[in-house]
């Protein structure tokens, strides 16, 4: 049963309720199976990511550093998860604000690397606030859903947290980004199916993204044409933006059945994938490991969600529920786009893999987003609340 | 707070698309990583190693002494875009630059200087020597030129010191790759050989740089392919082609050719035709002067084949040089055909010898008439007329020699005495060689040895083989024949003093030839005539100012026998003191060689040759140019030389070279004039 209170007996209730005295009781409650799949699948991200970057001089360290940003990840996760439930209720609003804020900043003021405007650089650490918004959408949306659940009969119901997707969707989109925009777009989507929109509601918001990106197409700036030309035929520009996503299927299939071993990509060794730490991850790490490796690393990510499904289905009440369905949407559109992306079955439009993609900020925010899905789920047989 | 009904359907269906998702993700890396993995596993290791096709050194060529006659070299060849490599930080000294290229291909300095101007991409220096290269590198780099605008071309180029055999030793051109193909003679016929294993180099690559693991020089160095060792004798072939020369010029001739040849082997120790070229620089020669006219120019030999008629009248036992033929005065009707002696001689009824002695068309014709046709035809045949000899040469021609068939009305007065038969040059001398060796027919060669790049023997030519075409017994009568003609007839030019000379003299009129009257004249012979090392063969095509064989080919012969002589060694036949055994002519490499003028870097200067047993002209063209007092005193041979060998050279020493005939000094000390010693 989604987004709707657990019945709880009345002793564990009173047991629980004396560790509210002690904040880190809920750290008895927490899905530790879960955590520990996030920290395996990161371990063997970071132990990829030194595989992948074996031998070019430019990341030499990256394996470590991302050792590091994982430590601090664990600590961000934490206190995502021991932040008092309705604390996140009330920063949901506070946070969304100063995150449109900064993408409103960054379209007029930001700096164009690679093309896009991205990053608020803040000396030391490159902030990105399309992936903090993210998060913030979803505790927004949970927030609106939670407190109007019976809005959602009406299409007007759907319109509103549609609004609160749409908006960052379009700044980001105008960044351009186009990957990050989409992500929206489906974490809008699957929050509103666990919510309970009407199906034909959903068909109606389908179709309508569906009229938009087709009105849209002759506004797309020529290197987002290119990029879905070349989609279409990657061999059209071998060497310029099909180069990209030829690499990475030479890449994938490289690797064969079992890989060529830790270390011994050679497409990563020759330096002929691009990117291989961040965005082509995922086919360096297959061309290590194989196609054995491949599956273990979707059967990996498929673990995480499952664990999370469980967590959403047993949510205490409609905004932890909300928020790990948008939780959920967001990492599995992420593994899903990045993976089909690299393997030549999506445009590219630069998405990371969660956990294993090199960049502290990215593995912290996906932490903070476990961290919450965490703290819902160790408080599912509270039943004192707001 | 109103909540809605579960939604449990939800959470199945969302969880089922999430499946799905992965599965056609799944099977997408099923599809690239099992189904596909060879393809963009060959397509990646095709993007991953450069494989570089090197091809190793080429093997030396070298004559039987092991003097260098073909060698290769690298060269570096610099291009210069002017535009780009003069960036604001250069500071080179282009002056500097253009003396330096200017001094080493001979170009003024100023020419040079032009080409720093030009608006595109130059050639700057062509195929200079790779230190030169390296130095105009070194200058442009040091001096902050742009790299875009300077590179080089390195590649290898085919030299031919010692110049000479220029159509048997024939000569490469560079392919796409920058390698040496043969195309002609030796260096077309042993190209695979010469060429050796090529090597296939997998050096790794990045996407963004080459790093290339250069090959260590060892490796090339053992790859190397494999050298030739000459049965031709470098000094021998030098004489030949002079005496050709000026056999051709002093006779207005114009061609000649020469073949000498070990006859108990088959071995070519010289082969050598006029005109020639120069291998270094074939582009400019002719087809005349490129074509190894002595194996691929058939023409009718005239008297000369007689001695292949006397030979198998002789072996069927049908002559002998006592049987009596009668002349008839020197005109005769044979077979319906007039027949005429050349000469006056008027013989009448004399003994065979006699007849051969004057070259009697009319005696040999008329016993002839004993021979079966096809008997006839199988003898000429074993002789390798009308056929390749095998030679180690590309484009050896057969010769004309008609089957029975067609032989016409003339043909039985015709063949013996050399007409209705175009030989080679070369069939010719390797028939005389089979009949005066004791009867057996070695193929004519030109390799001796094919040694890998450590000098080890690979092969060694086997000469063992042959095939009998006359007894024994038969030999010696024609060598008695041969030496008959020389002592007593029209071979008297051709004697060579102190040694016992077989041969035979043939003046053909050119019968393709109607408005003009041309001849060839030539001559073989054989000494030392009692037990024969060698066979010569010259021909005379188309002398003007005198044609008959005894005055143009005989005397050619005879200095080529001479040379020939001295130069293996082969004492006299009447017990004179031995001549000396001929020059070292590995000292002639160590030292230098006037052939290998304008290759600078194969010389080691500065000191004084040993020019004992070399030609004036080796000697002339080996001595230091800027040398001040040179004098040459005698002819010959050098016979004593001041410095000695080794000492160094200045531009005030004086140089002084005493030539004798032998190159042995058979004057006193004093004969060099002037020089204490």
């Amino acid at each position: 049963m989604s987004l709707t209170t657990v019945p709880v007996s009345h002793e564990r209730s009173a047991v629980l309720s004396r560790g509210r005295a002690n904040p880190f009781a809920v750290l008895r409650h927490v899905d530790y199976t879960l955590v520990i799949g996030l920290i395996v699948m990161t371990i063997v991200g970071i132990l990829l990511l030194k595989g992948a970057v074996h031998g070019i001089p430019s990341l030499r360290s990256a394996a470590e550093k991302q050792a590091v940003f994982l430590v601090v990840a664990l600590g961000a996760m934490m206190t995502a998860c021991l932040v008092p439930y309705q604390w996140l209720n009330r920063l949901a609003m506070i946070v969304y604000l100063f995150n449109l804020g900064a993408l409103v900043w960054l379209l007029f003021a930001g700096h164009t690397i690679n093309g896009a405007k991205r990053w608020v650089m803040l000396g030391p650490v490159n902030w990105q606030p399309a992936e903090t918004m993210k998060i913030a959408t979803v505790l927004l949306c949970a927030q609106w859903l939670a407190l109007y659940p019976e809005k959602l009969n009406r299409l007007s119901g759907v319109l509103v947290p549609g609004v609160i997707a749409g908006v960052p969707a379009l700044l980001i989109l105008a960044q351009p980004d186009l990957g990050t925009a989409s992500i929206f777009f489906f974490l809008f989507l699957t929050m509103m199916l666990m919510a309970g929109a009407k199906w034909r509601h959903l068909l109606i918001v389908c179709g309508g993204a569906g009229i938009g990106m087709a009105s849209a197409l002759p506004l797309l700036k020529p290197y987002q044409r290119e990029r879905l030309l070349n989609f279409i035929n990657p061999e059209r520009d071998p060497l310029g933006t099909g180069y990209n996503v030829i690499q990475s299927k030479i890449t994938v299939g490289n690797g064969g059945l079992f890989g060529q071993g830790w270390g011994q990509g050679s497409q990563s060794i020759h330096q002929f994938l691009p990117e291989r730490h961040t965005d082509f991850f995922f086919p360096g790490a297959v061309e290590q490991w194989g196609l054995v490796g491949g599956i273990l690393l979707l059967l990996g990510f498929g673990f995480l969600i499952w664990r999370m499904i469980l967590i959403m289905d047993n949510a205490r009440d409609r905004f932890g529920g909300c928020v790990t369905a948008g939780a959920i949407a967001i990492l599995g559109c992420h593994v899903i786009f990045n993976v089909a992306m690299t393997l030549g079955m999506l445009p590219c439009t630069g998405l990371p893999l969660p956990l294993m993609s090199y960049g502290g900020t990215f593995l912290v925010t996906t932490y903070i987003l476990f961290g919450i899905v965490l703290n819902v789920g160790s408080r599912r047989f509270v039943l004192s609340g707001p | 707070m109103k909540l809605r009904k579960p939604h449990r359907l939800r959470v199945i269906l969302f969880g089922l698309g999430f499946s799905l998702l992965t599965g056609v993700v799944g099977w997408r890396l099923y599809d690239l990583q099992y189904l596909r993995h060879e393809r963009f596993s060959e397509r990646s290791e095709a993007m991953h190693y450069r494989h570089l096709v090197i091809q190793p050194e080429r093997g030396e060529i070298l004559d039987r002494t092991g003097r260098p006659l073909a060698q290769s070299t690298g060269r570096t060849t610099v291009y210069i875009n002017p535009s780009l490599f003069r960036a604001p930080t250069f500071k080179g000294n282009l002056e500097e630059l253009a003396r330096l290229i200017g001094g080493e291909i001979g170009e003024d300095p100023s020419t040079i200087m032009a080409r720093f101007e030009a608006s595109g991409t130059t050639r700057l220096a062509r195929r200079v020597r790779p230190n030169i290269g390296e130095r105009i590198l070194r200058h442009l780099a040091t001096n902050g030129a742009d790299s875009r605008g300077y590179w080089i071309h390195r590649e290898t180029i085919r030299l031919y010191p010692a110049r000479i055999a220029g159509p048997v030793i024939g000569f490469c051109t560079t392919d796409a790759d920058g390698d040496n193909i043969g195309i002609a003679g030796l260096e077309l016929h042993y190209n695979d050989i010469l060429n050796g294993q090529k090597i296939v180099s997998r050096s790794p690559r990045t996407a963004m740089r080459e790093t290339m693991r250069a090959w260590q020089q060892q490796d090339l160095y053992d790859a190397r392919g494999h050298s030739l060792k000459l049965t031709i004798d470098a000094g021998l072939q030098e004489v030949v082609e002079e005496v050709l020369e000026k056999t051709v010029a002093k006779f207005r001739a114009d061609a000649a050719g020469a073949v000498v040849m070990d006859p108990n082997t088959g071995a070519i120790l010289a082969m050598g035709s006029y005109p020639t070229f120069d291998n270094n620089n074939f582009g400019s020669a002719n087809t005349e002067a490129r074509r190894p006219r002595t194996i691929t120019d058939p023409f009718e030999t005239g008297s000369v084949a007689k001695l292949f008629t006397a030979a198998q009248l002789v072996d069927l036992g049908i002559t002998n040089p006592d049987t009596l033929v009668d002349c008839e005065g020197g005109t005769a009707v044979v077979d319906r055909r007039r027949l005429r002696d050349s000469g006056n001689h008027n013989l009448g009824v004399v003994p065979f010898r006699v007849a051969m002695r004057h070259s009697s068309n009319v005696g040999i014709v008329k016993l002839a008439q004993d021979l079966e046709n096809q008997e006839w035809f199988d003898f000429l045949r074993s002789l390798r007329f009308g056929q390749p000899t095998g030679i180690d040469l590309p484009g050896e021609g057969s010769g004309i020699l008609y089957p029975v068939e067609r032989w016409t009305r003339f043909s039985r007065t015709s063949l013996p005495m050399g007409y209705e038969m175009g030989l080679t040059a070369l069939q010719s001398t390797a028939a005389i060689a089979a009949i005066v060796n004791g009867g057996i027919y070695r193929e004519p060669y030109l390799v001796e040895e094919i040694r890998d790049s450590r000098g080890n023997i690979v092969t060694r030519h086997d000469s063992s083989e042959g095939h009998r075409v006359i007894r024994p017994t038969s030999s010696i009568i024609m060598r008695d024949l041969m030496e008959d003609v020389v002592l007593h007839g029209s071979g008297k030019p051709g004697q060579v003093p102190g040694y016992r000379v077989g041969g035979k003299t043939g003046t053909t009129r050119k019968s393709d030839i109607f408005d003009r009257r041309e001849y060839i004249a030539s001559f073989a012979g054989a000494v030392p005539i009692d037990n024969p090392r060698l066979v010569v063969y010259v021909y005379v095509d188309a002398p003007r100012t005198a044609y008959y064989a005894s005055m143009v080919a005989a005397p050619a012969f005879r200095e080529i026998t001479q040379a020939a002589l001295l130069s293996l060694g082969i004492p006299p036949s009447d017990g004179t003191i031995p001549s000396h055994p001929g020059k070292n002519v590995l000292e002639l490499v160590q030292t230098g060689d006037e052939s290998l003028r304008g290759f600078p870097d194969l010389i080691e200067s500065g000191t004084m040759p040993d020019f004992r047993g070399m030609t004036m002209r080796q000697a002339r063209g080996l001595l230091p140019t800027d040398l001040q007092k040179v004098r040459f005193v005698g002819s010959g041979f050098v016979a004593d030389q001041y410095p000695a060998p080794g000492e160094r050279l200045n531009e005030q020493t004086e140089v002084v070279l005493h030539f004798s005939p032998r190159g042995t000094i058979d004057k006193p000390a004093s004969g060099v004039a002037g020089v204490a010693r």
